[in-house]
């Protein structure tokens, strides 16, 4: 009963930032549950993949109207996303543990850079720019959809979101709104996850002592996190984000390579 | 001309129909888990840590003789793994009925995909 509540916590910490950083959660989930619970890298992949379909469902079951995500953009990427996630799916089947557990540090190495670096460009934009601007247009399609195409390879690959790629990729390249990338990319999130999961449900990685109280923890934590939002101080949220990311990628690394 | 169909419909029609499938859904698929989860704790028959892995979708459909709690914690997490696929489904009805040829293309793509993913796994 102590692995199941712990899990449940470890899910409600990974909804709240998955929530909060308008990522899936993945990030998170991957390496607590190889850190502390010494879980196959296949299996704490397929539970993380279920988590980021409850955290894209919770937030989209209680995020505020009016802050909803563009369908018709989010299709046209995941055209591209979803085939690379089947594709990564079933090539991590493949790959030997230790080469996803060092891309998993890369990558979340690249995640915390990118949180630290878009921390810096909104410091100096603070105002100007608004989050959900009605008129826009996406442009740059072509680098737009192979930056999708990475992101739905890396999911499938490694059981995370990929809406650290997703957000900046039509943020600073497509030039859309960033809060409407940011709720586009959760709904993205969801349906990449999607078409990954189902490989690892069938190739037997998803068990329910784990997977459960997981999921049930991160669509609490959604919750807690699109209500907690408002309230939080950014700033704070951001610096102990990237605090964890640079902890678990190193422990990441270090067992990858010890 | 605002690009897309959740920012041009005034009374944000997809948005509303998404979020009142998402909380159905998810309530849904999580009250199926929970309610599994206390029968195998009942029952006390699987549930050593990690335990076993769900059986394949195959084995599910032709030979669905699993023990009691675990046939609805696989149905609630089967359940919340369509609800992507389910949110497609709803864009795609939308945009047929609103005549945009070109996105109900695309969305019946995605869920093409998407369809192949769980057959992947059969």
């Amino acid at each position: 009963m102590a692995a199941v509540s712990s899990l449940f916590l470890i899910g409600i910490l990974a909804g709240i930032l998955g929530a909060v950083m308008g990522l899936g959660g993945g990030i998170f989930l991957v390496p607590l549950l190889r850190l502390l619970f010494h879980l196959t890298m296949r299996t704490a992949i397929g539970t993380s993949l279920v988590g980021v379909i409850a955290t894209s469902a919770g937030v989209a079951a209680f995020a505020p109207r009016g802050r909803g995500a563009d369908t018709s953009l989010a299709l046209r990427l995941e055209l591209v996303t979803t085939a690379a996630a089947i594709a990564g799916g079933w090539l991590a089947g493949v790959f030997h543990a230790r080469v996803l557990e060092i891309l998993f540090a890369c990558v979340v190495f690249f995640t915390a850079a990118y949180t630290h670096f878009k921390a810096g460009r909104q410091a100096k934009t603070p105002s100007r720019e608004s989050l959900f601007r009605p008129e826009y247009q996406p442009r740059h399609w072509a680098m737009g959809l192979s930056g999708a195409g990475l992101a739905g390879m890396i999911s499938g690959l490694l059981g995370v979101g990929g809406g650290f790629i997703k957000v900046p990729i039509m943020y600073a390249v497509m030039d859309v709104p960033l809060g409407i990338a940011t709720a586009t990319s959760n709904f993205m999130v969801g349906i990449t996850a999607a078409a990954s999961v189902f490989v690892y449900y069938g190739r037997g990685d998803i068990y329910p002592t784990i997977v459960i109280p997981t999921a049930l923890g991160v669509f609490m934590g959604a919750m807690l996190g699109v209500y907690a939002l408002p309230r939080l101080r950014v700033g704070w949220v951001r610096a102990a984000l990237i605090m964890l990311l640079l902890i678990m990628g190193g422990y990441m690394l270090f067992e990858a390579l010890a | 001309m605002p690009f897309s169909l959740s920012q041009s419909d005034s009374t944000g029609r997809l948005e509303a129909r998404m979020q009142k499938v998402s909380l159905v859904f998810s309530l849904a698929a999580f009250g199926l888990m929970i309610y599994g989860f206390i029968r195998s704790l009942m029952a006390a028959d699987s549930l050593s840590f990690p335990g076993h892995p769900f059986p394949p979708l195959q084995r599910l459909i032709l030979h669905p003789s699993l023990p009691p709690g675990e046939t609805w914690m696989c149905a609630g997490v089967l359940l919340l793994g369509i609800l992507p696929s389910v949110r497609v489904l709803l864009a795609l009805w939308l945009y047929f009925r609103s005549k945009n040829l070109w996105s109900t293309f695309i969305a019946l793509v995605v869920l093409l995909e998407l369809l192949l993913s769980v057959r992947l796994s059969v």
